[in-house]
């Protein structure tokens, strides 16, 4: 029976038949994890709709979703007391402790604790059970927060453990990191050595929790963070423990960590992940040694495209004339790209990212762009789209479409135009529904019109279709 | 545009011993980094400079949406599931609510829990996650599902998650 509830525990873990039978080989004889992983994985209990407790645990349900806690606390206790022996009550023991849980108060977790103890003991096949022990330790690190020796003393020795513990089956993985979370908020400088530990495994099966550990290291300020964080980088085997330690090295604004991703950044043989994660936190540390590599990766023909996507992107989301500045040069130094090229996207990116970074004139100077022959139309277009996100005035818009020729350039301001929505833009674009001299451009206002709810417009509208009176 | 989807990170549970190998970087930028985590400067740890607070709530926030995107994902990978009625599908949905549950929880204690918006969010997220982790895919459980979809509409849970993460997320 045990082997066969294990190789359901790893079926359901792994996915994979091959992994299957090589675990079960390898299933270990400690009991503890062997029954952990039975509750874990057996499947909740099916409504039995013949049970005398059925409907009291549906109300408790519905209850608890309403977020009546405890009205849900009362009516979980009922099944409890009234149908021990319901195939519901292991279950509306954990549910009880649950919704105690959310009150949050300390006789309400003492409570919840005591609730999740019996459900060990009493109801150990319960459907829940594997959650119960996650469930447990974060309430049980509420009350330590709160100042509960007994909790506080469950909780580090829990956390002491984590890090020499084997693989994880089922649901432990959850309660280790629920551990090490509930370690870290009641003592930090406890916690940092077993976070250390866990980050110095190697093994695939305890990446999630690594991950996990890498959060709650960022956590905490201080050169221990650095050196933890830098280390994940250089030397952890998984691609995304490395991505979220370099995203959260972004927090960390010394030289050293800036320089390390500096470095990261530049090697072209980096993942693009990684130096996309890079490019965000350089960007957050706002070094110019940071902005400056991030500059030159934008500018390198040789990168990726996408790469460098991001360079310009993160660049525009810092506002600051300088960069501002370095945008519109760099927009401006791309001009020869072919259309198509990886320039000409680069530059459509240039754009995009100026609108975000509202202010630095950067509405004038698109529309600049946007009136400017020289470039191509899709360019044009892009900036006339991009000086409405920036906040470009309904009066420039109007201005420009008298300017220009070009049927798509015009159609391009019709559109935004019509998403100013004031009265100004709305007046034009019936203009041009009336009595602009092309056809294709009167019908693209009337489209854009008629997706207002402006009264004025609908009466224009009605006037067009019915006639004039 | 269309809204970006985000791969199901349904993290393989494998517990053989993993080669120790650098996927992605490789041994001169390794070793440059490695070089700057040498220089470790003092035995006792000393604080580090201090940063914004916008700065640091740009950090949580970003790991918060990071998280809201994948329980897009995946309340949506569940929705369907639940709608083909696809026992293996729900069973894969019920192990990434897990891992989801975890960051959920993590981040309710941490700074990007102290925004009162996000914390409501996460909170109720939570209280969806802990019912479809006892997910089994089995057919018995329909009533089970219907409670959670209740919960999940009367809520708006969908739709606050979608507000609230932006579109290009995954590509921004």
């Amino acid at each position: 029976m045990l082997r066969h509830i294990l190789l359901v525990a790893t079926m359901a873990t792994t996915g994979t038949a091959g992994a299957w039978t090589t675990t079960l080989d390898r299933a270990p004889v400690d009991t503890t994890i062997a029954v952990a992983s039975e509750f874990a994985t057996r499947p909740p209990a099916a409504w039995q709709a013949d049970d005398p407790a059925d409907s009291l645990y549906r109300a408790g349900r519905e209850q608890l979703n309403r977020g009546d806690y405890r009205r849900a606390t009362r009516t979980f206790e009922r099944i409890v007391d009234r149908y021990p022996k319901s195939t519901y009550a292991g279950d509306a023991l954990y549910w009880q402790a649950y919704s105690l849980y959310r009150i949050g108060e300390r006789s309400e977790l003492r409570e919840a604790v005591r609730l999740l103890d019996r459900q060990r003991t009493e109801y150990p096949r319960a459907a829940t059970r594997g959650d119960a022990d996650a469930l447990g330790v974060r309430v049980k690190g509420a009350l330590a927060r709160g100042g509960d020796p007994g909790a506080a003393e469950d909780i580090a020795k829990r956390g002491r453990t984590t890090a020499d513990q084997p693989c994880p089956r089922g649901d432990n993985d959850d309660e280790r990191a629920e551990a090490l979370n509930a370690l870290m908020q009641m003592n930090a400088e406890n916690a940092m050595p077993i976070l250390k530990a866990v980050l110095a495994k190697r093994d695939a099966c305890s990446a999630a929790l690594r991950e996990k550990a890498v959060f709650l290291v960022s956590q905490k300020r201080t050169s221990e963070t650095e050196d933890l964080l830098l280390g994940v980088v250089r030397d952890d085997p998984n691609q995304e423990v490395r991505k979220k330690a370099v995203f959260w090295l972004g927090q960390v604004n010394t030289d050293r960590a800036a320089q390390a991703l500096v470095q990261m950044l530049e090697s072209s043989t980096t993942s693009s992940e990684l130096r996309e994660q890079a490019i965000f936190a350089l960007m957050q540390q706002r070094s110019e040694r940071g902005q400056a590599a991030v500059r030159r990766i934008a500018e390198d023909n040789g990168a990726p495209s996408e790469l460098r996507e991001k360079a310009v992107f993160w660049l525009g989301q810092q506002r600051s004339p300088a960069n501002a500045q370095y945008l519109r040069g760099l927009f401006d130094r791309l001009a020869n790209a072919p259309a198509g090229s990886n320039g000409e996207t680069i530059r459509q990116k240039i754009l995009f990212s100026l609108s975000q970074m509202r202010g630095e004139g950067n509405d004038q100077w698109l529309m600049q762009v946007a009136a400017d022959p020289k470039h191509s139309v899709e360019t044009r277009k892009q900036a006339i789209f991009s000086a409405g996100q920036a906040g470009v005035s309904t009066a420039d818009l109007i201005a420009l479409y008298g300017k220009v020729n070009e049927r798509e350039i015009k159609e391009q301001l019709i559109w935004v135009l019509s998403e100013k929505r004031d009265e100004a833009a709305f007046t034009r674009l019936m203009q041009i529904a009336k009595s602009d001299p092309d056809r294709e451009l009167r019908k693209k206002a009337i489209f854009w019109l008629g997706q207002s709810n402006d009264p004025r417009v609908k009466d224009f509208l009605l006037e067009i279709i019915n006639g004039p009176r | 545009m269309g809204r970006p989807r985000l791969a199901a990170p349904l993290k393989s549970a494998s517990c053989s011993p993993a080669p120790r190998v650098r996927d992605g970087i490789a041994p001169r930028a390794t070793q440059r980094v490695a070089d700057a985590a040498s220089r470790t400067s003092t035995s006792e740890p000393r604080d580090l400079p201090a940063l914004p607070d916008s700065t640091v709530q740009t950090f949580y926030r970003t790991a918060a949406l990071q998280t809201l995107a994948q329980a897009e994902a995946l309340l949506t990978t569940y929705r369907h599931a639940e709608n083909v009625r696809d026992p293996q599908a729900m069973q894969q949905a019920a192990r990434w609510a897990r891992d989801v549950l975890s960051s959920t929880r993590l981040l309710l204690d941490s700074p990007a829990g102290r925004d009162p918006q996000m914390r409501t969010l996460f909170s109720d997220l939570e209280l969806i996650l802990a019912q479809i982790v006892q997910l089994s895919g089995m057919p018995l459980q329909a009533r089970e599902r219907e409670l959670i979809d209740h919960a999940m509409r009367d809520r708006d849970l969908l739709p606050r998650i979608r507000s609230a993460v932006p579109a290009g997320l995954a590509t921004s």
